[in-house]
């Protein structure tokens, strides 16, 4: 190893860093930073070339080869402290590397208060224990499609969710097909016309054309999973699973009083694990609201790298939002002056006698292209004929 | 040239005029050596694409610049056959009936009647010069042509049917940027050393102005720097990068001022804040709350 200790001392320091840097790669693996062989390989080639014994190059070195998104350096940043806290390393001061404070935060990835599924469905069960007692048990399938999910007996829900998984199956099929043949002008390709007029002895006969680059248009759901959504919630997560495994592009974000992108979760095979999956990672299910705070740091935090001119914003809430309405409007104009479509879902409008009066919506309302009801199957069939429309301007 | 130490690098960079971290120099010391790509990532104007350009002059090399825009494709970033001059040979061969069917196609399918585009003259580079191959804003480009850029930067050669494979002698040095407007593949991302560009700092900036601004005032330059930082603690919706900060310091200079005050600064927003709503919630009183606080 090139390095500025040349002596015995300092050859066998270097051997125990390589030899503590597969322990630390495993830490990073275990908070899911992407490391990989390849560039573990690349890791020690590199250190090779650089003094080891100097941490911010170290630093530097590793952070170059293991982290990958911006979001994770913060991370990193913490479990390089953790990890490489040796007494003998000396720090020459560099004012364009953070400070080294030994006395770190443990990162917020590192312990979760687990909340877990089965608390959540207690206290949906219990819901729907008190809304049985209105409805009859039976109901066919065109009852079941119009019932309010907040009416819904123990024994329709997974009739339901069948009903919904092949929905949002269905539409999700229907949309990517939609996008593909949705060509118009169609240009003449050069290239392949003469490639096929070899054949003719380069006489042209066939026009062989090209039809317009297809754009994805993106969508970005954010779901309120507050207390005063619980009902509605485990249906709409289970129609987002199915919508966002069908077709490419979609965001899921839940929010209550703070952020939570669960798109990752929802790749799962398993919806069950993915709900499972969800209610561990999302701290604040069924907690208050502040729809506006949490508009706000989803601006300014993910859509820089969700939102285009062609990306669908669809909100799921009711409206009740505790917090601000001054920072609320701020977000939703925002937001409105981003995307292609501001989409507002809201459970209650499929009530008869409701009426957007709660100071959220009212904020809210006059940034929003369309304002939906979600309340049962049927709702959730006209939203998708409604994005079927939308995509295919 | 070649840069034997992440110092000699950095001072190297600084002669060119660009004021490079330690960090920042290890990364492109690592990505020389190593060869492999770097990925830039940052906010706008923190001076991503100058690198590329600062590296190409340092080395003497030859600046290779790829934009990615959506719908790019393989025919504007790979090759492309020169369809007219093929066409023309066509005619000209049928007219004087002098070749075969198979000799006109050997012969319009040859190199000379290749488009060379940035990728291809990366790796068909002269080995005797280096190349420096800027792929700029990738985050803008398609999925497809994100994989289409993994395989190409994983072996950096290319098959074109007609002619075969052809191989780089000399691996370029690649340098991707991003602004995050999507997350890039991860298989890309894994294929690149990642260094994210932040916001320099007040003495970073400082350095940066007065190496970039001839002229300007010690003090000026300084108030400019501390301003700026101060700026960018408010919540814009754009927050301003070190080109604007440039742009401003010369406005400054060339509108004579040599200090700052609120209504010179109000007149000169523009070149700070470029969007309406951010200049709109920047009222006088914010400006001198700043100024104050600079001050202090």
């Amino acid at each position: 190893m090139q390095t500025t200790c040349s002596d015995e001392v300092g050859e066998h320091a270097a051997a125990v860093v390589g030899q503590k840097l597969l322990e630390f790669c495993h830490l990073l693996r275990a908070n899911g930073l992407g490391v990989t062989a390849s560039r573990i390989i690349d890791t020690y080639r590199a250190l090779r070339i650089i003094d080891v014994f100097r941490r911010d190059d170290f630093y530097t070195v590793l952070e170059a080869n293991f982290v990958s998104h911006a979001r994770d350096r913060e991370l990193f940043r913490q479990l390089f402290l953790r990890f490489w806290s040796g007494p003998t390393w000396v720090m020459p001061p560099d004012p364009c590397v953070p400070a080294w404070e030994d006395d770190c935060i443990p990162p917020t990835g590192f312990q979760q208060p687990k909340m877990h599924v089965e608390a959540w469905e207690v206290q949906f069960n219990e819901a729907a224990a008190e809304a049985l007692q209105a409805v009859a048990l039976y109901s066919p399938q065109e009852v079941l499609t119009h019932k309010d999910f907040g009416k819904m007996a123990p024994q329709e829900l997974l009739r339901v969710q069948r009903l919904i998984m092949a929905m949002a199956h269905q539409m999700a099929t229907r949309l990517s097909r939609r996008k593909k043949g949705g060509g118009k002008a169609r240009m003449i390709d050069p290239g392949r016309t003469l490639r096929r007029s070899l054949q003719y002895g380069g006489e042209v006969l066939d026009l062989v054309r090209r039809g317009p680059k297809l754009s994805k248009t993106k969508m970005v759901v954010l779901c309120d999973v507050s207390g005063s959504m619980d009902v509605y919630t485990k249906f709409l997560i289970q129609f987002l699973y199915g919508l966002q495994n069908g077709l490419r592009g979609v965001e899921t974000i839940v929010f209550s009083t703070r952020l939570t992108r669960i798109t990752p979760l929802l790749r799962r095979r398993n919806i069950d694990a993915a709900l499972q999956r969800i209610a561990d990672t999302v701290q604040d299910w069924s907690g208050g609201t502040k729809i506006g705070a949490c508009l706000q740091e989803f601006n300014s935090t993910m859509a820089a790298t969700m939102v285009t001119s062609k990306t669908l914003i669809i909100i799921i809430s009711d409206g009740w939002d505790t917090g601000d309405t001054v920072v609320l409007d701020a977000a939703m104009a925002r937001l409105r002056r981003m995307a292609l479509r501001v989409i507002w879902l809201n459970p209650l409008l499929g009530s008869p006698n409701y009426q957007p009066l709660c100071k959220g919506i009212q904020t809210a309302l006059p940034y929003v292209h369309d304002f939906l009801p979600v309340h049962n199957v049927e709702s959730l069939r006209q939203f998708g004929q409604l994005i079927a429309r939308t995509l295919s301007i | 040239m070649e840069c034997d130490s992440i110092e000699a690098l950095q001072e190297a960079m600084r002669a060119h005029d660009y004021i490079c971290d330690r960090a920042l120099a290890t990364v492109v010391f690592l990505a020389m050596k190593l060869q492999k790509p770097i990925l830039l990532e940052g906010e706008a104007g923190v001076g991503k694409t100058e690198v590329a350009k600062v590296l190409a002059a340092m080395l003497g090399a030859k600046l290779i610049r790829l934009q990615c825009y959506e719908g790019l494709d393989v025919n504007t970033a790979l090759y492309e056959w020169n369809f007219p001059r093929q066409m023309l040979h066509i005619k000209i061969a049928e007219a004087a009936a002098s070749m075969t069917a198979e000799q006109i196609e050997h012969e319009i399918f040859s190199t000379e009647y290749l488009i060379k585009r940035p990728l291809l003259e990366a790796i068909q580079h002269d080995r005797t010069q280096a190349a420096v191959l800027l792929i700029d804003e990738v985050d803008r480009s398609d999925e497809e042509f994100e994989a289409f850029l993994l395989e190409v930067l994983s072996d950096f050669q290319i098959s074109i049917p007609e002619i075969g494979t052809i191989k780089a002698e000399r691996h370029p040095l690649v340098i991707l940027t991003s602004n995050r407007t999507r997350e890039i593949h991860d298989a890309l991302k894994r294929r690149c050393l990642f260094h994210w560009i932040d916001y320099p700092t007040f003495e970073k900036e400082y350095a940066i102005v007065r190496t970039k601004v001839a002229g300007i005032d010690v003090h000026l330059a300084s108030q400019v720097c501390q301003f700026v930082e101060a700026m960018r603690q408010q919540d814009f919706y754009k927050r301003p990068g070190v080109a604007e900060t440039l742009d401003w310091a010369r406005a400054l200079l060339y509108l004579g001022r040599e200090r700052l005050e609120i209504p010179t600064i109000a007149e000169t927003l523009g070149c700070i804040l470029k969007y309406k709503e951010d200049i709109d919630k920047t009222s006088e009183d914010v400006l001198e709350a700043i100024l104050n606080t600079i001050r202090a």
